[in-house]
């Protein structure tokens, strides 16, 4: 269903529908979106359907002024955020780093079937910052526009662009490392 | 160019989802998330009725109020009514409350009070040492 569809039932009224059809659209997106931060299957799958119903209860507040897509890649983002920033106050607790939690979750998830590079990469981008983190994976993986990240994000696409430099070189350097 | 293709992050097939899902895990979520927009939906079905009665119970409250408090006459207690029910109050709020005229009108002499005190009990010689 494409996302003009999607806006079209809910503007008929047809708000179940609409909904569906965004969960029918986007959960296998929002998913990858989600674990390529948090990593294990569990927390994102938890974390999923708080941004599901999330999605759902702000649904009545979507005005068309961003694109749907966007608007809902925004919703999952700031949801991952909080999420992260929680981590990092338990991490902070238990005199741990927020980082090597999550490369630690790289090494023990059952669901990983990658590569040593891809292990390694993975674990590179869990020690990018925040911000880096978030263009880094939307560019990298999803190939996003920085006009669409900017949408998501709220930040310039000139700053998109250098966050995303920075990010790019300190991941090339980390796994130039391994292999030399 | 020549950059691009010694570029490891270009080079190597990093891009793949190296994760994995349990199987059927996406269909199971979606099914489970579109119940998400049912449940919430027939909370306000399943009270509505009682809510429905509240609101008949608070209507029927304040109407009644309403007209009763406009049918009613306000009645006003005369003088003598509140000195009638005024058993229970102390000496001095029935004299707060009585006209002092009523008490100037009353002519009381002095033989009068020496009556009324020999009458509680007190002796003349009493009577006569204060006077």
């Amino acid at each position: 269903m494409t996302d003009s569809e999607i806006i079209s039932l809910y503007e008929d009224g047809r708000h179940e529908e609409a909904f569906n059809g965004i969960v029918d659209t986007y959960t296998e997106r929002l998913y990858w979106h989600v674990r390529r931060f948090l990593c294990s299957h569990e927390d994102t799958n938890d974390l999923l359907q708080d941004i599901f119903i999330k999605i759902w209860t702000a649904l009545s507040t979507f005005r068309g002024d961003s694109r749907l897509y966007t608007w809902l890649y925004r919703i999952a983002t700031n949801e991952v955020l909080n999420h992260l920033r929680k981590q990092k106050i338990k991490a902070m607790i238990s005199l741990d780093s927020a980082g090597s939690i999550l490369e630690r979750r790289i090494d023990e998830d059952v669901y990983f079937n990658g590569d040593e590079m891809q292990r390694e990469l993975h674990k590179a981008i869990q020690r990018l910052p925040e911000k880096q983190r978030i263009v880094f994976n939307l560019r990298y993986f999803d190939e996003m526009k920085y006009e669409d990240i900017s949408e998501i994000t709220g930040t310039s696409v000139g700053a998109l662009k250098a966050s995303y430099h920075h990010a790019y070189g300190k991941v090339k350097g980390d796994l130039e490392k391994l292999i030399r | 160019m020549k950059g691009k293709e010694t570029d490891i992050l270009n080079s190597l097939n990093l891009k793949n989802m190296p994760y994995s899902v349990p199987e059927g895990y996406f269909e199971k979520f979606r099914s489970e998330a579109r119940k998400e927009a049912r449940p919430r939906r027939s909370i306000w079905n399943r009270f509505a009725p009682y809510a429905g009665l509240a609101a008949s119970f608070a209507a029927i409250f304040a109407i009644g109020t309403t007209v009763l408090e406009r049918t009613t006459d306000e009645f006003e207690l005369s003088q003598e009514d509140y000195m009638l029910f005024a058993d229970g109050a102390s000496l001095s709020a029935i004299y707060d409350m009585a006209d002092e005229s009523q008490f100037a009108e009353a002519s009381i002499n002095e033989e009068d009070i020496i009556e009324y005190l020999i009458y509680s009990g007190i002796t003349a010689e009493e009577v006569e040492q204060y006077k």
